[in-house]
C-alpha cells in the first residue's frame, strides 16, 4: 500500500519549547492511524501543522505525494478534518451547517444535497435536520461537528479528539460512524488519549511524547515491546505473606503492589500465569475472594516507555 | 456565491448586531429628537447678542453681519464696542461672544450653548465662503468684491432663521457613528475568516477555498447589511424626526457608503489587531466609535470647534468628523468643496485601511492556533 502521508524531520517551536522534535510519520492508504499521547504531547500541533495552518521551523510534509502548503488546494480538496473544540454556527440549523461547510468542497447543489442526506444518515441525525446547535446536546454537536468535517466525502480524515466529553450512545454512534467511512475507503488519522479507543478501532498505533515519536507498531506489537506479560489481581481474606514470598521468589514475577488485602501482580513474558497461581494458592491453602487476570494496556507501555501515565 | 449566501445569513440572524447597527441607532435619534425638540422650534431660539470689535474694516462682513441682523427674523443682535467694552460685556453675561475683526475673524466666547453655537456658525459659513471667493479672485479679481457681498447676502437672505439648525450636527454625528458600527460587521466577518480567531474559520483555511474570495464575499455581505442599516437610520431621521439633509441625496448615500465602507475595515482591522476575546474586541470598537463621536461634537458641540481650531490634524483624521462635518456642509453650504474635501480623505483614510488589512491578511499559516 502507498503512502498518504509522510513526514520527516518535523520541527516546530514556541518559543525555546519544542512542540514537535525531529517528527516523523508514515500513513498508509486505507488504514486508520491511532495518534496517542496525552494532553499536550503535541497531537493537535501535528495535525494543524500537516494542514498548513501552522508554521513549521524544519522538516517536510507530503501528502498523496504531493508537498503539502498552504495554497495545495487540489490536496486539500481530499482532505476531511474534525476537530477537538466543535467548529460550527450557532445561527445556521443542522443541515445549513452541514450544507456550508460542504459548500467549501463541492460547488454541485445536487451532489451536494446527496452528500448532506449521507452525512446526516452517518451521523444519525436524522431527526434534528433543522436543530440549531444550541438545542443540540453534547453528544448530537459532537455528531454535527464530525458530519461538517466529512460531508464531502474525503480520502483522508484528520479527527482530532472527536469523543471528548461524550456520552457512550453518542461515543459508539461516532465510532461505527468511524469504521463506515474506512470500510467506504477514508484513510483515517485519529487522535485521542483514550487508548480503549485505539485499540478498538486502530489498525497502526503511534504513540507520541514531548513531540516526538516514542513507539509505532500494531496494538499487539505495541504491547509485545515491553516486559510487562501480564497483570494479575488477587483479592485475599486476609494478610497472607507466605504467599508473597513465594511470588517474589518467581523470576517471572516483575513487580507486586499491596493495597490492603488486595495484590496487583506483575508477569513478564506472553505464557499464562494465572493456573500456576491458582495452584500455588491452592498448595498453600491461601483463601481468596476474587481473582483476574489481564493483559497489559495501552497505558502500560506508555507508562513503561515513559515512567508516566497516559492521562497525567 | 454560496459563501456569500451564508456569511449574509450568519449576519443578518445574529440579534445583538442587529440591534447595535439598527436599532441603537434609531433609540439614540428618538432620545436626540426628545432633548432637541424644543431647540429646533423657531419660537425657542433666542437671538444671539454678539459685539464686534473692528480692529480693520471688513465690509463684506460688515454687510453679512447686517443681513443677519435685520429683517422679520434676526438672526443677531450686533452692537459696535472697543476691544475693553467687549470684554466687559462678556464678562457680565450682557452677550453670547464677540468676533475681533481684523485680517482674520476670531470669535471670543466664556460659555458652551446654542446661541454660542449659532456664532460659530456664522462665523464658520462666512470664512469657508470667503475662501472660496479668494479662489476666485485669482481669475476676476476686480468682480471679487461684489460677489462676496452679493452672495453672502443672498445666501444668508435666503436662509430662514428655522433653517438654522445646529442641532442636526447631533443628529449628523450619529450617522457617523453608525457607520462606524458597520465594524460589527467587520469583525464577525474577519472571525469568519482567520484560522487564528474562529474554529469556523480554520475549518475554511484547510478547505479548497481561496480566503480573499471569502473576505471579499464576507466584506460585500457585511456592506449590504450595514448600507442598508444607515438607510433605514436616514429614512427615521428624515421621514419620522423631519431632520433636514438638504437636496443632495445622492451626496448623502455616497458619504454614507464610504463611510460605511470605513467602519467595516476599522472592524477588520480590530479584528486583526487585537488578540483577545470577541467581546473585548466589541467593546474597543464601540469605544473607539463613541469617542470619535464624542470628539465629532455628538455630546457637547463646540468640541467639534475647538478641536478644528487647534487640532485640525484630529479633526482630519476621525472618520466620525468626516462624514458629520460632509454631511453639515453639504446641508449649509451652497458649494460641495467641503463636502469633497472631507470626502476624499475619508476614501483616503478607507484606502490606508484596507492596505493594512490586506498586509496582515496575506499570511495563510499561523504561528499559533
Amino acid at each position: 500500500m502507498k503512502n498518504v502521508i509522510e513526514i520527516n524531520h518535523l520541527t516546530k517551536c514556541y518559543g525555546d519549547v519544542k512542540a514537535l522534535d525531529d517528527f516523523h510519520l508514515e500513513v498508509k492508504e486505507g488504514e486508520i492511524l491511532g495518534l496517542l499521547g496525552p494532553n499536550g504531547s503535541g497531537k493537535s500541533t501535528c495535525i494543524h501543522t500537516i494542514l498548513s495552518l501552522l508554521s513549521f521551523d524544519e522538516g517536510d510534509i507530503r501528502i498523496f505525494n504531493q508537498e503539502m502548503s498552504p495554497s495545495a488546494y487540489s490536496i486539500k480538496a481530499k482532505i476531511g478534518v474534525v476537530f477537538q473544540d466543535v467548529a460550527v454556527f450557532d445561527e445556521l440549523n443542522v443541515v445549513e451547517n452541514i450544507d456550508y461547510f460542504c459548500g467549501l468542497y463541492i460547488k454541485d447543489k445536487k451532489i451536494r444535497q446527496q452528500y448532506i442526506k449521507e452525512a446526516i444518515e452517518l451521523v444519525g441525525l436524522e431527526e434534528f435536520k433543522k436543530f440549531k446547535p444550541k438545542q443540540l446536546s453534547g453528544g448530537l454537536l459532537r455528531r454535527l461537528n464530525i458530519a461538517c468535517g466529512i460531508a464531502h466525502k474525503p480520502s483522508l480524515i484528520f479527527l482530532d479528539e472527536p469523543t471528548v466529553a461524550v456520552d457512550p450512545q453518542s461515543r459508539n454512534h461516532i465510532l461505527e460512524g468511524i469504521k463506515k467511512l474506512n470500510e467506504q475507503g477514508a484513510t483515517i488519522v485519529y487522535t485521542t488519549h483514550y487508548m480503549e479507543e485505539v485499540e478498538q478501532l486502530c489498525h497502526e498505533i503511534v504513540i507520541m511524547d514531548k513531540g516526538r515519536v516514542i513507539a509505532r507498531g500494531t496494538n499487539d506489537e505495541l504491547k509485545n515491546k515491553i516486559s510487562l506479560g501480564e497483570k494479575i489481581t488477587i483479592v485475599l481474606n486476609q494478610k497472607e505473606e507466605e504467599l508473597i514470598s513465594l511470588l517474589k521468589a518467581d523470576q517471572q514475577v516483575i513487580s507486586i503492589q499491596k493495597e490492603n488485602l488486595t495484590l496487583h501482580i506483575a508477569y513478564q513474558g506472553k505464557g499464562n500465569h494465572l493456573a500456576d497461581l491458582i495452584d500455588v494458592l491452592r498448595e498453600s491453602n491461601i483463601q481468596y475472594q476474587t481473582l483476574f487476570s489481564e493483559r497489559p494496556t495501552l497505558n502500560d507501555v506508555f507508562l513503561e516507555l515513559t515512567g508516566k501515565q497516559l492521562r497525567d | 456565491m454560496q459563501i456569500f449566501k451564508y456569511q449574509l445569513k450568519l449576519l443578518v440572524r445574529d440579534r445583538s448586531m442587529l440591534f447595535w447597527t439598527i436599532l441603537f441607532p434609531l433609540i439614540l435619534a428618538t432620545f436626540f429628537n426628545l432633548a432637541f425638540a424644543k431647540l429646533s422650534r423657531t419660537e425657542s431660539f433666542e437671538v444671539s447678542h454678539v459685539a464686534i470689535v473692528e480692529e480693520k474694516v471688513n465690509l463684506s462682513f460688515k454687510t453679512v453681519l447686517n443681513a443677519l441682523s435685520q429683517g422679520d427674523e434676526p438672526i443677531l443682535s450686533v452692537q459696535y464696542t472697543s476691544i475693553q467694552q467687549a470684554k466687559d460685556l462678556l464678562k457680565n453675561n450682557d452677550i453670547d461672544g464677540y468676533i475681533l475683526v481684523n485680517d482674520e475673524l476670531k470669535l471670543i466666547i466664556r460659555d458652551n450653548g446654542i446661541s454660542q453655537t449659532i456664532l460659530q456658525s456664522v462665523m464658520d459659513n462666512y470664512q469657508h465662503k470667503e475662501k472660496t471667493m479668494q479662489s476666485i479672485s485669482l481669475l476676476k479679481p476686480q468682480a471679487i468684491k461684489d460677489i462676496v457681498v452679493q452672495q453672502n447676502q443672498d445666501y444668508f437672505k435666503s436662509q430662514k432663521l428655522s433653517s438654522l439648525d445646529v442641532t442636526v450636527i447631533y443628529f449628523y454625528t450619529l450617522i457617523g457613528m453608525t457607520c462606524l458600527y458597520g465594524g460589527f460587521w467587520g469583525l464577525k466577518i474577519t472571525n469568519f475568516t482567520e484560522a487564528n480567531l474562529s474554529r469556523q474559520a480554520t475549518r475554511l483555511q484547510i478547505a479548497p477555498t481561496s480566503k480573499l474570495k471569502a473576505s471579499l464575499t464576507g466584506d460585500l455581505a457585511a456592506f449590504i447589511c450595514q448600507y442598508i442599516a444607515i438607510v433605514i437610520l436616514l429614512l427615521y431621521l428624515y421621514f419620522g424626526l423631519g431632520i433636514g439633509f438638504g437636496k443632495q441625496i445622492g451626496y448623502i448615500l455616497l458619504m454614507s457608503a464610504i463611510g460605511s465602507y470605513v467602519g467595516i475595515v476599522i472592524g477588520h482591522l480590530i479584528g486583526r489587531l487585537f488578540h483577545c476575546q470577541e467581546n473585548t474586541k466589541t467593546t474597543i470598537l464601540s469605544s473607539f466609535s463613541l469617542f470619535c463621536s464624542f470628539l465629532s461634537g455628538m455630546m457637547v458641540v463646540d468640541l467639534k470647534y475647538l478641536i478644528q481650531e487647534y487640532v485640525p490634524i484630529l479633526a482630519y483624521i476621525n472618520p466620525v468628523n468626516l462624514i458629520t462635518d460632509g454631511l453639515y456642509a453639504l446641508y449649509y453650504y451652497p458649494t460641495y468643496e467641503r463636502f469633497f474635501l472631507n470626502l476624499t480623505i475619508l476614501c483616503f483614510i478607507g484606502f490606508i485601511l484596507t492596505v493594512f488589512n490586506i498586509l496582515i491578511a496575506r499570511r495563510k499559516v499561523y504561528d499559533s492556533l
